[in-house]
């Protein structure tokens, strides 16, 4: 029996209504009536938004926010890419093994792991005595407590989501073109660049949009592991709820930074767009 | 076979749930929220613990850093569950201006036991404790420690890595010391000449720190070899056998203070028991579990020289010190801080 | 380029990249049997006195107990309220899909401090704050994308005619989703279990605001201890998390059956 669309219809609707008005009721609504305090502080005002655009501090931090944020983008891309591609090639023996290895950080508590990268990674810490015993550096090096340590800890945290979602996509990739090509005359990088490359791009683009959107919001690492400079918005977002309880503020600061996401969404969009386009790959 | 899964996990979370509910308690209960770790275990004995027995009442304690921001949410939805707070120095005032704490009473209190300097309106110290200078006494095993904040800034006669707060408060008053301003001159701050100041230890500055625990850890680490600190935790580490001291000179004198949340329903019990830890004798116990200096004029009278050594409020280390000048900070802190975050990405 | 370098280089890559993320891990265990009351690495005596002390502590245990239970109770709602919506959108080809996702996103682009903010201020009214229900809903609202959209993308990716041909053959709407939709799915969906517990299991803001009292969950007193006071107990804590997902691991991904090459 086939139903008629008007009913299919309401049957679809009536699958995402529970979890549309549970998300309205207990998430949408409330932000939104703390947002609307970026506005109304409890009388319309405008003087928060010009707080964020006359001092430089916090579009500096907005724009270190995206810088880390990228890098650690790419630095996860690089190397997820590489873990995809590893188990996608693997054995299924060796698939399980490494999964596990990589879902790893994945599953032990956040804190835990930074406070474990600042007691490898300071001056006198394990990495730095190896380093310096094995004789490959004369002077400690500083690898935490600055942007290197940040990027060290993000990457860590948000690896395995570009795995993931690299290796998802990998999977569905049947090795047969890889081999036809290779066995065409074509070499190995140009039989992986024409054939597996272009149909894992989908898994790129998902895992590298999670990645970032993910690092803007951090701020328990770069709290603990940065520097001076090294501040992102989410610490100064947090600073003001819990601090300096300028909750109009604060708000204010956060619809800027979704307002800059959805941007930096749409931006990425239309490159996707424009990507498909080219390479004529149809619905992602 | 989801549909079995799912089911059973319905009900084993409703079965956690019930075992979850706690009994309504038979005894009255007040609830009192503080900083955590050794402070707060120095409590639990001086005052949580004594006050339970002597007043057959439960003490909750809860641990926060610092985060105020949930006493605003409580006050203004009215739902309070949270009885009184320590709070530090600059979250008194600030919670002051936005209505948040209950005025003392005042009638109460052991007023002419009290320093001047622990009565507020809206609150009472609950110790005093300084903001020194710490340092790695491994590295300084042959002598030659700074012996004062422009010391610290002489980074050509004391070299190493430094650690200063991630927070302008004391800060400011540091670098004022160290550029040549007495003590006794630096209110109101002159907010310029600090800045410049500054300009020059920022770039030695390895750690900017934020919380109380940092710097002890960073000084027995070896990660830095100087840094600014709480006493208190300072001397903890030092108990411990940690290669770590504290140098008085210059240290910037504050408190923390009981504050009582407004719209609590045991407001009456919250004043008995601020009143309870204000009194000599309760005051003569912290000092014994952790170095922070009693509010009670009696009870720092009455302290044993080998204790009374190690706090801040011992007649040879308070002279040396500056008490924080609260009034001048609440009304400058936003512009500060808002510059000071400016400067820190610079 | 010569085939057994390529491989060499490529092998200690890789090889260097799995060092990279076990070895944090890794250091935890050795440290929790350390006999020092600071953190330090590597290890200097042998002691199990952080162990007896976690496991003696009652207030450990109740944090243990907190967060499972509230971690199991976000798992199935997040579970119920997310894979009809992910069918919803999936299946129905409705208007405003794009809008649909964006909403779904939201709590994963939201600044988190502000949204526990806002939750808090209504769960005042209907008495969910302190309570484990209360942080298991607000949990929940975060590990509703974490089950929509793999699931949604699982679902982009089946191929529905094993479905007209059961309906063809007489089977009726009901018969098909259980014996035909939810098997191939079931990976998935064991993901997004496993993914929603662990948002909620790992969660730490709302943990802090929202919760309290009597819910204090593991995260929390980790991040509290951590901050003031540097206790081994939380290396305890942190190594038997490690051994537990080891554990689920290895199950989940014995049950993964299209990890099979082609």
């Amino acid at each position: 029996m086939i139903r008629g669309t008007q009913t299919r219809r309401l049957i679809h609707w009536l699958g995402i209504a529970p979890a549309v008005l549970t998300l309205g009721l207990f998430y949408v609504i409330p932000v939104g009536m703390l947002l609307s305090r970026s506005l109304f502080d409890p009388d319309f005002t405008l003087e928060h938004y010009e707080r964020i655009f006359s001092q430089s501090v916090y579009l500096d931090v907005l724009w270190i926010t995206f810088e880390i944020s990228l890098i650690v983008t790419a630095l996860t891309l690089v190397m997820g890419y590489a873990l995809a591609y590893a188990i996608y090639r693997a054995s299924n023996r060796m698939r399980l093994v490494l999964l596990a290895v990589v879902l790893f950080p994945f599953w032990t508590s956040l804190i835990v792991r930074t406070f474990t990268f600042i007691i490898l990674l300071q001056r006198e810490g394990f990495v730095n005595d190896t380093l310096l015993s094995l004789g490959l550096i004369t002077e400690p090096l500083q690898m935490v407590y600055n942007r290197t340590g940040v990027l060290i800890g993000m990457t860590y945290m948000l690896l395995p989501y570009m795995v993931l979602s690299i290796f998802s996509v990998l999977d569905r990739i049947d090795p047969i073109y890889q081999r036809v090509a290779r066995g065409m005359g074509a070499s190995r990088l140009r039989a992986f660049a024409s054939t597996i490359l272009p149909l894992s791009l989908p898994g790129v683009f998902v895992g590298s949009s999670l990645v970032f959107l993910l690092s803007l919001g951090f701020f328990i690492t770069p709290a603990l592991l940065g520097g001076r400079t090294d501040q992102m918005i989410a610490m100064v977002i947090e600073d003001q709820v819990n601090a300096t309880l300028n909750w109009g503020f604060a708000s204010a600061l956060s619809a800027t930074l979704l307002a800059a996401t959805a941007l930096f969404g749409g931006l990425l969009g239309i490159v996707g767009w424009m990507v498909r386009k080219r390479l004529n790959l149809g619905q992602a | 076979m989801m549909l079995k899964l799912g089911s059973m996990l319905g009900v084993l979370s409703i079965l956690f749930m019930l075992a979850g509910c706690d009994n309504a308690a038979q005894q009255q209960e007040l609830t009192i929220v503080t900083w955590g770790g050794s402070y707060q275990a120095a409590q639990e004995k001086a005052f949580f613990e004594p006050f339970e027995e002597a007043n057959n009442v439960k003490i909750r304690v809860e641990s926060y850093s610092g985060d105020i921001a949930k006493v605003k949410a409580m006050v203004e939805s009215g739902e309070v569950t949270w009885d009184i707070v320590d709070v530090e120095g600059p979250i008194l005032l600030r919670g002051i201006s936005e209505g948040l704490y209950e005025p003392i009473d005042m009638g109460q209190m052991p007023l002419n036991d009290l320093m001047p300097e622990a009565v507020n309106e809206h609150g009472i110290a609950v110790i005093f404790y300084s903001t020194v200078l710490g340092y790695n006494t491994e590295h300084y095993a042959d002598g030659g420690v700074p012996q004062s904040w422009a010391e610290f800034w002489d980074v050509e006669n004391f070299p190493g890595p430094r650690s200063l707060r991630n927070w302008p408060m004391a800060n400011l008053e540091f670098a004022l010391m160290a550029d040549g301003v007495a003590p006794e001159n630096l209110y109101p701050l002159d907010v310029d000449r600090a800045f410049a100041s500054l300009d020059k230890i920022k770039p030695h500055i390895d750690v900017w720190w934020e919380a109380g625990e940092q710097p002890p850890q960073l000084l027995s680490s070896g990660e830095v070899v100087l840094a600014s600190g709480f006493n208190g935790r300072i001397f903890n580490a030092k108990k411990d056998g940690k290669p770590v001291a504290e140098m008085w000179n210059g240290g910037i004198l504050d408190a923390d203070w009981w504050v009582v949340v407004k719209g609590t329903k045991n407001k009456d019990l919250a004043m008995k028991f601020i009143a309870f830890a204000s009194q000599a004798e309760q005051q003569q116990e912290m000092p014994k579990h952790i170095s922070y200096g009693p509010v009670s004029i009696k009870a720092n009278a009455e302290l044993s020289a080998d204790i009374a050594k190690d706090l801040p409020t011992y007649p040879e280390h308070l002279p040396h010190q500056v008490f924080i000048n609260g009034e001048w900070w609440d009304e400058n802190f936003d512009a500060v801080m808002e510059r000071w975050q400016q400067w820190l990405l610079e | 380029m010569n085939g057994i370098w390529t491989r060499a280089i490529s092998s200690a890559l890789i090889g260097g990249l799995l060092a990279f993320l076990l070895v944090p891990v890794l250091t935890i265990i050795p440290m929790s049997f350390n006999e020092s009351r600071y953190l330090e690495f590597p290890p200097t005596q042998f002691s199990m006195q952080w162990y007896e002390e976690f496991f003696t502590s009652s207030a450990w245990m109740e944090s243990a107990a907190v967060s499972l239970q509230i971690a199991v109770l976000t798992s199935v709602l997040a579970l119920l309220l997310g894979v009809p919506a992910a069918f919803g959108i999936a299946r129905g080809k409705l208007p405003f899909e794009t809008f649909l996702l964006s909403f779904f996103a939201l709590p994963i682009v939201f600044p988190i401090v502000v949204s526990a903010v806002g939750i808090y201020y209504i769960f005042v009214p209907l008495k969910l704050t302190n309570t484990p229900l209360g942080l298991a809903i607000a949990h929940t609202m975060l590990a509703l994308p974490v089950v929509i959209f793999p699931t949604l993308a699982a679902l982009k990716r089946f191929d529905p005619l094993v479905e007209w041909q059961a309906l063809n053959l007489g089977a009726s709407r009901l018969q098909v989703f259980f014996s035909i939709t939810l098997p191939i799915l079931r990976p998935t969906f064991i993901t997004a279990i496993l993914f929603s517990f662990i948002t909620s299991f790992d969660e730490i803001v709302f943990a802090i605001f929202i919760a309290g009292g009597s819910a204090v969950t593991l995260p929390r007193r980790i991040w509290e201890t951590l901050r003031f006071e540097i206790e081994p107990t939380v290396t305890v804590v942190a190594t038997l998390l490690i051994v537990i997902s080891i554990g689920i691991m290895f199950v989940t991904l014995l049950t993964q059956k299209n990890l099979r090459k082609k």
